[in-house]
């Protein structure tokens, strides 16, 4: 059974969700309540710290897409931070690296610079 | 010298086949052999039917009433599953009593088995003999087909293992493994065969026009099966409508938004090959993408066409398009086969992939057979517990190609 510790903590008005472990179908639930909660006001800014997760799967894909989308119908946005080759490479062949804000680390993604 | 046609004995074969065509009119699908012998019995010949199991690994008879079943028989290292893997057939030697014929049963150009004709004596004309066989096997394939859906013995009789409920949707929904025309040969696979929930693949050869796609939807399961079905239901109605690409694309968007309360994503390949002029227009909704294999060897990645995964609206793509030559073939396959890992972490990778597909086209196998032997090595490397579905398929422009999937 794969698992995924994730902590939230709040830095100058932006949510930053910290994920670490494998991020796929069985270990989902964790990230998703905090994405939920997080993207559930007016406005969001959340920030995913995903530099600790080694991989990530169709579902776990499925999920940023979704916070991704909560985010912009509130007015707001998601963006994750430090992404794992593995991933690199899925958001490339998804081309959801079109779609999804992706930056380097958490500083450039807090300061929306660098992407 | 030439031996002058036997007409009488062309009567005899023609007769038979009437008959055949006659009796299995109200047979049900497991009467079908029995009625095929009482047929060709005049004929002075005996059939017992292999049908081919879904894992392709081993040919299992059909059971006649009142004879006794043999057992199967192992495609790879055996004479009848040189049959059916080079679809050719094969005969004893002509010292043996009694004389016998392994011939491939296809339909059309699907390989459903082989059947073991016994002659009580040898033919006068062995040529004759061979190709009456082969037309009356594919007489009995096209009856196989035809019958199948109206029981389920000849569905059990391809079974080692219960399939998953994912997997009889899917199986139900696909159309056959190999299509072959006067022109060209599509061929496809998917693993794991009794369990496959969220890989599929469709086509269609209309008037000069190919068209073909493969699916991979996110999850696993019967929840990725539904995902994957609502996406090929989608694409092949908007198809059979008239619709372009683009239009199937967003035939699927809408579907996998209207059926599914959560976000659900299929990636995939959907093109067209134009087969008077070569031309291939494609679109990649997030898939990995299609390579193109040219006088033997892998020359590249087809990276045009690109947008987000069917299921994600996206308005802001174009159509790839490239222009085949005659010989071409065209690789697509899902990432169940390139991220298929070993014990030790190995990935089977897409080099490993390429250079076994080019091995089979260049030793001139039936697609089909390359294909087989693929994903068989997929499934080895992974010490034969799969972990996600894998697809792969062939396209070959190529009248020689479609010749090698016939007898």
């Amino acid at each position: 059974m794969s698992e995924l510790a994730v902590d939230v903590a709040e830095r100058d008005d932006v949510v930053i969700i910290t994920a670490s472990g494998v991020l796929d179908l069985g270990s989902a639930a964790g990230l998703r309540a905090a994405l939920d909660a997080a993207v559930a006001h007016d406005r969001p800014r959340v920030v995913v710290a995903l530099d600790a997760v080694t991989f990530v799967d169709s579902t776990g894909l499925a999920l940023l897409v979704t916070g991704d989308r909560c985010a912009r119908d509130g007015g707001g946005w998601m963006r994750i931070a430090g992404p794992g080759a593995q991933l690199r490479r899925m958001l490339d062949i998804t081309n959801l690296d079109r779609r999804l804000a992706v930056y380097d680390d958490v500083a450039a993604a807090v300061q929306g610079s660098g992407q | 010298m030439e031996q002058e046609p036997d007409l009488a004995e062309e009567l005899r074969w023609d007769a038979a086949v009437v008959d055949l065509i006659r009796r299995t009119q109200l047979a049900q699908p497991d009467e079908l052999v029995a009625e095929l012998n009482a047929a060709v019995r005049p004929l002075g010949i005996a059939v017992t039917v292999y049908l081919v199991d879904h894992e392709q690994e081993q040919l299992w008879p059909l059971p006649e009433r009142g004879k006794p079943t043999p057992p199967a028989l192992s495609i790879d290292g055996s004479l009848a599953g040189r049959c059916f893997t080079g679809v050719r057939t094969y005969a004893s030697r002509d010292d043996i009593e009694p004389y016998r014929l392994w011939v491939p049963m296809v339909d059309g150009s699907e390989r459903l088995g082989i059947a073991e004709v016994v002659a009580q004596r040898p033919p006068a004309d062995a040529e004759s003999f061979r190709r009456r066989c082969e037309t009356l096997m594919g007489l009995l394939g096209h009856l196989v087909a035809v019958k199948s859906p109206y029981g389920d013995s000849l569905h059990r009789v391809r079974r080692t293992r219960p399939m998953s409920p994912a997997a009889e949707l899917m199986l139900h929904l696909l159309p056959p493994l190999t299509f072959s025309c006067h022109r060209m040969v599509i061929s496809a696979v998917l693993e794991p065969c009794y369990d496959v929930g969220g890989d599929a693949y469709d086509y269609a050869v209309d008037d000069q026009i190919a068209r073909f796609m493969v699916f991979d939807a996110m999850g696993r399961g019967l929840k990725a099966g539904l995902t994957c079905t609502a996406a090929l239901a989608a694409t092949r109605a908007a198809r059979r409508d008239g619709r372009d690409l683009s239009a199937m694309a967003r035939a699927a968007d809408a579907a996998l938004q209207e059926q599914f309360a959560d976000l659900r994503f299929v990636t995939g390949v959907l093109a067209e090959l134009d087969l008077d002029t070569g031309v291939l227009r494609y679109l990649n909704a997030g898939h990995p993408p299609p390579i193109l294999l040219r006088q033997g060897k892998a020359v590249r990645a087809l990276r045009g066409g690109r947008r987000l995964p069917l299921g994600i609206e996206d308005d802001g793509f174009e159509v790839g398009a490239e222009v085949l030559e005659p010989g071409d073939r065209l690789l697509l396959y899902t990432d169940g086969i390139t991220e298929a890992y070993d014990r030790s972490g190995e990935r089977f990778g897409l080099d490993r992939l390429t250079d076994l597909a080019t091995q089979g086209m260049n030793a001139l196998l039936p697609a089909p057979e390359t294909l087989r032997r693929l994903a068989h090595t997929v499934l080895e490397h992974q010490g034969g517990r799969p972990s996600d579905d894998a697809t792969l398929m062939i396209v070959e422009w190529s009248a020689d190609a479609a010749e090698r999937t016939q007898p």
